[in-house]
């Protein structure tokens, strides 16, 4: 049985935002589920006072129906984990192990676990093995740093972070990390460097700036230090604020309910990955009914329809996302490019001139409604307009050579030609843009 | 690196300089001593957010006979729960000098009834007789101590009525210090944050009940009291600066940061930034947390600090700051590097070992086998006593922590040193005195909800040592915050008399140095906050010294 892809739940907004990317990159059809819809779950009644005893019997059905493997017991590892049980979420993760040792991201697991529990020596060795088993594994070597600094040893921590911005030059984290590292030894001006350019990566954050603001007083750099001082103070406020804001507006019920939607969102991961779609529909379904205001459920759940080709059932789910979150333009021009599928051109341009209108610069929407409107020969001084944006936005190759479409069908040749050209020469090879500049200079 | 090899370079110095360290050992004396207090959190069930602080302590010589006595702190029935027949109050144990205590809390009259949090103690109107100032909830006391083993609260007489500003008021860490060094000792109040019952919501995690978040509350300035003179004190909070901060101030403790005689106040707040108020010798303060590198952990995140304690750890005559915390955090240790700056050296010193999973309150640098290097204590007990049923990575009673300095940094000797430190509590205050006079520095515990712990150090060492009652006149009468040098085998350490440490708990006034293996004080420098400076030589070691400001210098050998 072939699987289907879905992502794991977002952490973030680059997560969402990376999921949705490949739910446009799957837009194709992959196939259509074998397995009868009838085969589903019958899961026990769902209450936030015994949400406990609701998610073990959960997690019990899932191992009965996706067998005892890894990813099951990782599954259940990180549930034991966020219900407070570590030692159980320990052994589950070793049990893992034992299935899968070669398994990197097992490790990395069972180090995090550790690193919690203060067993810096124990989170050492997993973090060893997950670097030798899988070298590229997202956050390892920063996170090998961050205990080799705290058991002392300073020089092979400072390797590890080097190491992790070798890989990831763009990982602020790790350079913040770095920086502090470098503070600590008396380095004020190396410390500087990185603290920099964590803060220039990412502005949002706060510690990049509280080392960059200790590291330019150690250096006597007193006005870039006020300066420093004074972005992070603002940062600081802002995430009081901000954390002010969420305990206001903590409730217990529905923080459980959160998390028995996020237990019931992996199971429909691990079932779509293992190609069993009814189930992984079940997960989703009920997730949906313990929790009818989620969107994640609803992301999911419609990825899955559109990957297996259950475009009618994806448009009534985006249906209800979209009504659940009027505001969220991704949404929308998910649901738009849906709509392009289903060949609903009308509701197609309605849903992406709202993301638009959400969000003026989302190159998705941007790009199809140009694409829409070019393929079909209507409104083609707004495409223009629109490809101007997307260009002024993303001024990919891809883009260039859509602005040059636009700009010949609205009887600008010259210009055309120019973004065509612009196109070639960020991508030389791509025969496609030679192709339509080539047409484009055949023109009188 | 070489400001960090120079750090480790001064460590080294003093290893090699005194005895080696030897193993600790404590002796649960409590049930021999004869003090039977149990502490009271007030809680019915509620889970109101008081009662996770509840309580301090504090060590007063109230009799002046020089044997350290035992106040104790205790929270009380809330608005409309009901009253128990013995109803909790404060307690006051008279040291009997014998290793027992007598419970003197009734004749005393130090026994409130209200809810008490904190507290400190110094001899406020010179009269030769320490005094103790109880913050609390919904009002704050001052206690006079009148001479003949008696107290009189004289909160309204002295101007503080409302030190507490209202019934929701919760108070924190206090502390009194000579501000103005005009011979007289100014107030501190810490306080927590503003609690009203009547609009009180209870928490819950994942159907589990629990104390609120603290930032669920108001956050509320601090108080700073100026000592008229006249038994009466005036509230410049404003005028000071100190009230244009609100915080949620827990343990706080002042001393001269920059060493320029003026002392500054330091305040653990939870879960924000940390206060630093720099003294500006012209009555106002500066709040210079963050930019001093106190405010926040080396990366910029803040703690939920429980309680704030100064030593100098490092043996460079500057005052280093150690901080505890709440869970998934570390105990976090700053070195003051001189000109109001400051080091999280947490990392490099292995002050967070093994705390994380805890939280921790009372604190204290100790210097508890007299070797000259300050051990780390911390005193633990998680303020959520239902936290084993949503979270096994900690538990309600913890071990409490002793770390010493070994090979280049601190270590975690608990578990060597076995019971009674391996015994699990909940613990909140702790102070450090020497309770029998023997040379050795004993902890006394304050245990939330359960009786209080007496550890007797029973430490086999031949370290000799050196502790100093100082007694101010044209200063405060306490001494508070004089500063003392002691030079022995070519080494110097310092210390300052403090009246307010730790976790909202007042400690042994006097000042105690461990000299390893030196029976000789080559030299002891005082300088008394009036700005009198006296230096003696060659005297000689293991016993308590009383000096009067400006009297003749204690017999040299």
């Amino acid at each position: 049985m072939e699987a289907v892809r879905l992502e794991p739940r977002p952490q973030s907004r680059i997560g969402r935002a990376a999921r949705w990317r490949r739910f446009e990159a799957v837009l194709v059809v992959c196939f259509l589920a074998s397995e009868a819809r009838a085969e589903t779950n019958v899961f026990p009644e769902f209450k936030p006072a015994t949400a406990r005893d609701y998610l073990y019997s959960v997690a019990q059905m899932v191992r009965a129906q996706a067998g005892d493997g890894a990813d099951v017991c990782l599954l259940e590892a990180r549930l034991q984990r966020q219900l407070g049980r570590p030692d159980e979420a320990e052994r589950l993760v070793r049990r893992a192990l034992k299935r899968e040792p070669q398994r990197a991201d097992l490790q990395s697991f069972l180090a995090d676990l550790f690193i919690r529990e203060d067993r810096m020596e124990d989170a050492l060795g997993c973090l060893r093995q997950a670097v030798e088993l899988d070298p590229k594994i997202a956050g390892s070597y920063r996170r090998l740093g961050m205990v080799l600094d705290r058991l002392g040893q300073r020089e092979e921590a400072r390797q590890a972070f080097a190491t992790a911005i070798r890989q990831a030059p763009d990982n602020a984290m790790a350079r913040l990390l770095l920086g502090r590292l470098e503070l600590d030894q008396g380095h004020a001006q190396e410390a500087a460097t990185q603290a920099e350019k964590a803060c220039r990566l990412d502005p949002g954050l706060a510690n990049a700036f509280y080392v960059l603001f200790q590291a330019q007083t150690q250096l006597g750099e007193t006005n870039a230090a006020a300066h420093t001082l004074k972005i992070f103070q603002d940062l600081k406020r802002q995430e009081r604020v901000d954390m002010d804001r969420e305990n206001a507006a903590r409730d217990d019920a529905k923080s459980t309910r959160a998390l028995a939607v996020g237990f019931h969102d992996d199971a429909a991961i691990l079932f779509a990955q293992q190609g069993k779609t009814a189930f992984a529909e079940a997960h989703l379904r009920q997730a949906i009914f313990i929790d009818a205001q989620s969107p994640q459920p609803r992301e999911l759940l419609a990825t899955l329809y559109v990957q297996t080709g259950r475009l009618a059932d994806a448009r009534a789910v985006f249906e209800e996302l979209v009504t659940l979150r009027p505001k969220d333009a991704n949404c929308r021009v998910n649901f738009g490019t849906l709509l392009l599928q289903l060949k609903d051109y009308p509701a197609a341009i309605t849903e992406l001139q709202r993301a638009l209108e959400l969000d003026p610069q989302q190159p998705q929407a941007l790009n199809n409604l140009a694409r829409l409107y070019l393929g079909a020969k209507r409104d083609l001084p707004e495409a223009l307009v629109l490809c101007r944006r997307l260009v002024a936005r993303q001024p990919t190759a891809a883009n260039y050579d859509l602005l040059g479409w636009a700009l010949f069908v609205n009887g600008q040749a010259a210009e055309a030609r120019r973004a065509a050209a612009e196109a070639v020469q960020r991508e030389p090879q791509n025969a496609t843009y030679q192709e339509h500049l080539r047409r484009l200079e055949q023109l009188p | 690196m070489k400001c960090a090899l120079l750090h480790v370079a001064l460590l080294g110095f003093a290893a090699s300089a005194l005895a080696a360290g030897t193993t600790i050992h404590f002796r649960d004396a409590t049930d021999a001593s004869g003090i039977r207090f149990v502490h009271s959190d007030g809680s019915s069930g509620h889970r109101y957010i008081v009662e996770t602080v509840a309580s301090g302590l504090g060590l007063i010589d109230y009799d002046g006979d020089g044997w350290p006595d035992i106040f104790f702190l205790s929270g009380a029935p809330f608005p409309g729960d009901p009253v128990p027949v013995r109803r909790p109050s404060c307690a006051l144990y008279h040291n009997n000098r014998d290793g027992t205590f007598t419970d003197v809390t009734a004749a005393s009259g130090a026994g409130l009834t209200n809810y008490c949090l904190g507290c400190a103690v110094a001899d406020y109107d010179n009269d030769g007789h320490d005094d103790i100032f109880v913050t609390g909830f919904g009002s704050h006391h001052l206690l006079h101590n009148n001479g003949d083993g008696t107290f009189t609260d004289v909160t309204i007489k002295a101007g503080l009525a409302h030190a507490c500003y209202g019934p929701s008021c919760v108070g924190g860490g206090c502390l009194f210090l000579d501000y103005d060094r005009d011979g007289f000792v100014d107030l501190y109040v810490g306080n927590y944050l503003d609690f009203d019952l009547a609009a009180f919501k209870p928490c819950a995690r994942m159907n589990v009940p629990v104390y609120c978040n603290p930032r669920t509350y108001p956050p509320v300035p601090g108080r700073l009291f100026h000592n008229n003179g006249d038994g009466t004190f005036t509230d410049v909070s404003e005028s000071s600066g100190i009230g244009n901060y609100k915080g949620y101030a827990m343990g706080v403790v002042s001393a001269d940061f920059d060493g320029d005689g003026w002392p500054d106040i330091y305040v653990g707040n939870d879960v924000m930034e940390n206060f630093l108020f720099h003294n500006k010798r012209d009555g106002t303060f500066e709040e210079i947390g963050v930019p001093a590198g106190v405010g926040f952990d080396q990366y910029g995140d803040p703690q939920g600090t429980m309680g704030a304690n100064v030593g100098d750890y490092d043996g460079d005559g500057r005052f280093d700051i150690l901080v505890t915390k709440y869970q998934d955090q570390v105990n976090t240790l700053y070195r003051n590097l001189g000109n109001l700056q400051f080091r999280d050296v947490t990392v490099e010193t292995g002050t967070g070992a093994d705390s994380r999973p805890l939280v921790t309150w009372g604190c204290g640098l100790v210097d508890f086998d007299n070797d000259g290097t300050r051990e780390i204590f911390a005193a633990a007990g998680h303020l959520q006593d239902t936290v084993e049923q949503y979270d096994r990575t900690t538990t309600y009673l913890e071990r409490s922590l002793l770390l010493q300095w070994r090979h280049g940094r601190y270590e975690n000797i608990s578990a060597e040193c076995g019971p009674p430190l391996t015994d699990l509590r909940c613990s909140r205050g702790a102070v450090f005195g020497d309770l029998n006079n023997d040379g050795r520095m004993d902890i006394v515990l304050l245990n939330t909800r359960s009786r209080a712990t007496v550890l007797l150090n029973e430490t086999a060492t031949t370290n000799h040592w050196i502790s100093l009652k100082l007694v101010g006149t044209k200063s405060n009468r306490s001494a508070v915050g004089a500063f003392a040098r002691v030079t022995a085998g070519g080494r110097a350490q310092v210390d300052e008399v403090r009246a307010g440490r730790g976790y909202q708990s007042a400690e042994d006034l006097r000042l105690h140095f461990g000299l390893g293996t030196h029976a000789l004080i080559e030299r002891l420098e005082l300088r008394w906050p009036s700005g009198l400076t006296n230096v003696w030589t060659n005297l000689a070691a293991d016993r308590v010294i009383r000096i009067t400001e400006g009297q003749p210098p204690p017999s040299a050998r």
